[in-house]
């Protein structure tokens, strides 16, 4: 019985993880009954998109503080 | 222990599954840039507390930074630039070392930036000594909205530190609270930012022999309230035409101080509040040589309108022009 179990232990996920990649298929979404309102979600930002825009704010902070670094001086503000 | 082994093997795929679903291992990059060209700025006299005297003067500058980002969200910084002044026997000549460290994380329908950097400032070509230390944090909330519109609020937390005697009372914080409104458009190639930022900048009083040239000219006494109630109303657009970068800045800031400005001649006791509107149009082209290489010619003036005028200790009125080319490579 130890054996038996011990045999589980080791090969059951191996099983389980092979018979996942059969089970799992994928499921359509349900249809909206005729009086369901359904809103247009906006459009999302693709990630190749959200990516080159980080880079852009991170640009300029970085552009912001070079400017106030590169200034020479306190500052016309302070006397 | 049959029980455990059953357990184990019950709760094993579940455990391997979880690890099977995880992203790759994120990488780690090094990033960076270098920087070397000049300009002339035309009242660096002025910005250093000196009320006369000869005012411009050019620059050759050196700027070197990088950086290193840690699983796509944590980028850690450092920089040095050296701004070479030979006018005034390079007493204007500065060094400054930086690091920067940077958090950001995506959580869905709103993007998180956490971020603090450090500078440290050392001025005069020939004996180097510390001007200015300080350090500043930032959160930065950008709400996405739809696919070209992005909304950004930042709160911005700063200290700067007088290290040289002469700006000593230059030490205390400023704390800002900004919110902005981006478009992206014409595919990415546009970008039109506009906001508002209000907040408070808090320095010690400048005293008579904090401003060079006041004791030569007849003043006793002089107490400068350096706290300050600062709003702005700022805009950047920026094109892109093929290798080209057109880029526009403009900022109206409004200053108003705290307290008025006390001073004494040996003849008249004076006092009046500091109440500053600066206008600040800027215009930059780029041109990009290769992915990594580009050429910059950038034009900035600072125009001060201020209630210190001709017939005050210090006239604060008049423009500030700054032009600069710079040739920078990244890596």
């Amino acid at each position: 019985m130890r054996r038996l179990m011990l045999a589980a232990f080791f090969f059951l996920p191996l099983l389980l993880s092979a018979q996942d990649a059969d089970a799992v298929k994928p499921v359509a979404p349900p249809a909206p009954s005729a009086d369901e309102v359904v809103l247009d979600p906006a459009p999302a930002v693709d990630k190749a998109k959200e990516e080159k825009r980080r880079e852009e704010r991170k640009r300029e902070r970085e552009e912001e503080r070079k400017k106030k670094q590169r200034k020479s001086g306190k500052g016309k503000c302070k006397v | 222990m049959q029980g455990l082994i059953l357990l184990m093997a019950l709760v094993a795929p579940c455990l391997l599954g979880a690890a099977d679903g995880e992203e790759e291992t994120p990488a780690v990059f090094f990033g960076g840039s270098l920087s070397v060209g000049g300009g002339y700025e035309s009242d660096v006299a002025g910005s250093q507390g000196l009320v006369r005297g000869s005012r411009g003067a050019g620059d050759l500058l050196f700027d070197v930074s990088g950086d290193m980002t840690l699983f796509e969200e944590t980028t850690l910084g450092a920089s040095f630039l050296y701004d070479l002044m030979p006018a005034y026997g390079g007493r204007y000549a500065r060094m400054a070392l930086g690091a920067t460290a940077d958090w950001y994380r995506d959580l869905g329908p709103l993007e998180l930036d956490l971020g603090a950097a450090g500078e440290f400032s050392l001025v005069d070509r020939f004996a180097p000594e510390p001007y200015f230390g300080s350090f500043d944090g930032y959160v930065d909330l950008v709400i996405p909205h739809g696919e070209t519109l992005e909304w950004m609020v930042t709160l911005i937390a700063a200290y700067q530190h007088g290290l040289r005697d002469d700006v000593a009372y230059l030490r205390g914080p400023d704390i800002f609270l900004q919110g902005a409104a981006r478009w992206h458009f014409d595919e990415e190639r546009g970008l039109l930012t506009g906001g508002y930022r209000a907040g408070v900048s808090l320095r010690r009083n400048a005293g008579l022999y904090d401003l060079r040239g006041l004791p030569e000219r007849g003043y006793t006494a002089l107490t400068a309230c350096n706290e300050h109630f600062e709003q702005a109303l700022f805009g950047k657009v920026s094109y892109e035409i093929g290798a080209f970068t057109v880029v526009g800045r403009f900022s109206a800031i409004h200053r108003y101080a705290f307290a008025k400005d006390e001073w004494a001649t040996l003849y008249e006791r004076k006092e009046k509040r500091r109440i500053e509107l600066v206008l600040a149009p800027s215009a930059e082209v780029r041109f990009a040589l290769t992915d990594v290489s580009e050429i910059s010619v950038q034009y900035d003036l600072e125009y001060t309108i201020s209630s210190l005028g001709k017939s005050d200790y210090y006239d604060m009125n008049g423009p500030r022009h700054t032009f600069r080319v710079l040739a920078t490579q990244r890596f």
